[in-house]
């Protein structure tokens, strides 16, 4: 058989640091992502029909376009206009307002299914409508779409491979640069595959044991 | 207090002859009622006439096109901040609740106190413990809504409308919700409130009640006020034939 395990077995302690790259950048593009969602499902319910359109545009364009391209736009784009970014700063950027978008959809489809009950009853109490967003609607959001957004992140955890592209030395890119070394493209990147499956298996876990902690604050 | 005997106090609730339409379609129509501090009226009728339209509009959760609805001294209608400062006067009750599911009862009731009234934290949770406690919830003041009965959940909604100190309660139907065996402890409650000089508005269909605690009794139907009277007039001796037969269908 032409698997070599030792190869295989030696990927590892170089895989796993590199991990971490990944998971950093995959937490912070999240991050960003959230807030970039929640401002533009906001927004997005101001109902001024200008901004509405723009967001539309966006939200078409990011869906519409591979995610690849919007990575080399990031990288190679931005400094083009003269905004220098490092590759992992792009990267995460490109990731996080990709991601904004997709959750931004997630967060309307949570919404339009959402009890107007409880935002009645603030406006009943006198409460603003500022304070009716971060207290009352945005908390019962999270809580009723914490499945999807986490399904998102490992969708985020599986774009972070992406940026091998762009230089980024995170698994992906490790596991190209054993193989380059040891000639073993197969056990590399089996390994590779595996570091990153580990990575979103304990996500999933761990969203699925937050899904159990709020399961009663969910109404 | 009954309604003959009302001292000629400006009322805390004033509507006067007011409309409101739906498109078309004319929901209210010239409704005028007045209110005294600690007075208690059970509005009812039919589903559709414009019950909870009439109370919602109260407090502005809808708004009237014509007329003037006054509460507190405050004009209803010319502004925003009036309808603000009204809300921070006047607590409501719904049918479903409306209790925040991701917040316990105490966090339920300290949301407002904190952010409308500017009270601090310490100061919002001992006054949510002590009304939770005064609706015999205190055991279960760290609970979510949704691990609390139907009747529980009530009783907890009108904790947290009186943890802001209303001058009045608007009630939509507090008991339509629950099931029978649940009904009661949630009157119970409202009659408290009532023993207390609570001034409180409350649609309802539970005519006992109405008989036991109002001070008088409205009956409306297509959107208009038909008949009120004080409960035993109104019960004993209703004038119009769409409140007998309206009665007629609710007592039996
Ligand atoms: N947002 C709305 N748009 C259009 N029509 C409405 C709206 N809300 C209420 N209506 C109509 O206005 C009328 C009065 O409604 P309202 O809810 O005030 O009645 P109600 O007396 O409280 O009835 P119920 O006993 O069923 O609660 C009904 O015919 C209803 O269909
Ligand atoms: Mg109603």
């Amino acid at each position: 058989m032409d698997f070599d395990l030792v190869a295989f077995g030696d990927a590892f302690p170089r895989l796993l640091p590199a991990a971490l790259t990944n998971l950093t950048i995959a937490l912070v593009a999240m991050t960003l992502a959230l807030i970039g969602g929640t401002v533009l499902t906001v927004l997005r319910t101001t109902g001024i029909g200008l901004l509405t359109g723009a967001i539309g545009v966006l939200i078409s364009f990011i869906r519409g376009t591979p995610i690849l391209v919007q990575i080399f736009l990031f990288y190679y784009g931005l400094p083009a206009l003269g905004l220098d970014l490092t590759p992992i700063q792009a990267g995460v950027l490109a990731i996080a307002l990709n991601s904004s978008i997709f959750i931004t959809e997630i967060m309307r489809g949570g919404l339009s299914g959402m009890d107007p009950g409880p935002v009645e009853a603030a406006i009943a109490l006198g409460v603003r409508a500022r304070t009716i967003w971060t207290r009352v609607i945005l908390p019962q959001l999270y809580i009723r779409i914490l499945p999807p957004l986490v399904n998102e992140l490992t969708t985020i955890v599986k774009g972070t491979a992406l940026l091998s592209v762009i230089t980024v030395v995170e698994v992906l890119r490790t596991a190209q640069q054993i193989a380059n070394t040891t000639f073993r493209p197969l056990e590399a990147l089996l390994a590779a595959a595996i570091v990153l499956f580990a990575l979103n298996l304990a996500i999933s876990q761990l969203g699925r044991r937050l899904e159990t902690r709020f399961a009663a604050r969910r109404g | 207090m009954s309604n003959s005997d009302a001292a000629p106090v400006a009322p805390i609730i004033s509507v006067t002859g007011v409309s409101k339409w739906y498109g078309a379609f004319q929901v209210l129509t010239d409704v005028s009622l007045s209110v005294a501090k600690g007075e208690k009226v059970v509005i009812c009728g039919p589903s559709g006439s414009g019950k909870s339209t009439l109370i919602r509009c109260l407090n502005q959760l809808e708004q009237h096109q014509q007329g003037s609805i006054v509460v507190d001294g405050i004009e209803l209608g010319k502004s925003e901040s009036a309808a603000q400062a009204v809300r921070r006067e006047v607590g409501m009750v719904f049918q479903h609740f409306n209790l925040f599911p991701h917040l316990d009862l105490v966090q339920n009731c300290v949301l407002a106190p904190m952010s409308v009234r500017g009270m601090s934290r310490r100061a919002a949770e001992a006054m949510a413990v002590k009304l939770l406690e005064r609706v015999r919830l205190g055991e279960h003041a760290h609970k979510y809504p949704s691990q609390l009965s139907g009747g529980q959940q009530q009783r907890a909604a009108i904790a947290r409308a009186l943890c802001m100190e209303p001058r009045v309660m608007l009630f939509d139907e507090p008991t339509s919700a629950l099931d029978p065996e649940m009904v009661g402890e949630v009157l119970d409650t409202m009659r408290g409130l009532a023993a207390e000089g609570m001034t409180m508005m409350i649609v309802t269909h539970e005519m006992g009640f109405a008989r036991q605690v109002a001070d008088r009794v409205v009956f409306m139907d297509r959107g208009q006020i038909v008949e009120q009277a004080p409960p035993a007039a109104f019960f004993g001796a209703p004038v119009h034939e769409r409140t007998r037969r309206f009665l007629s269908q609710v007592l039996h």
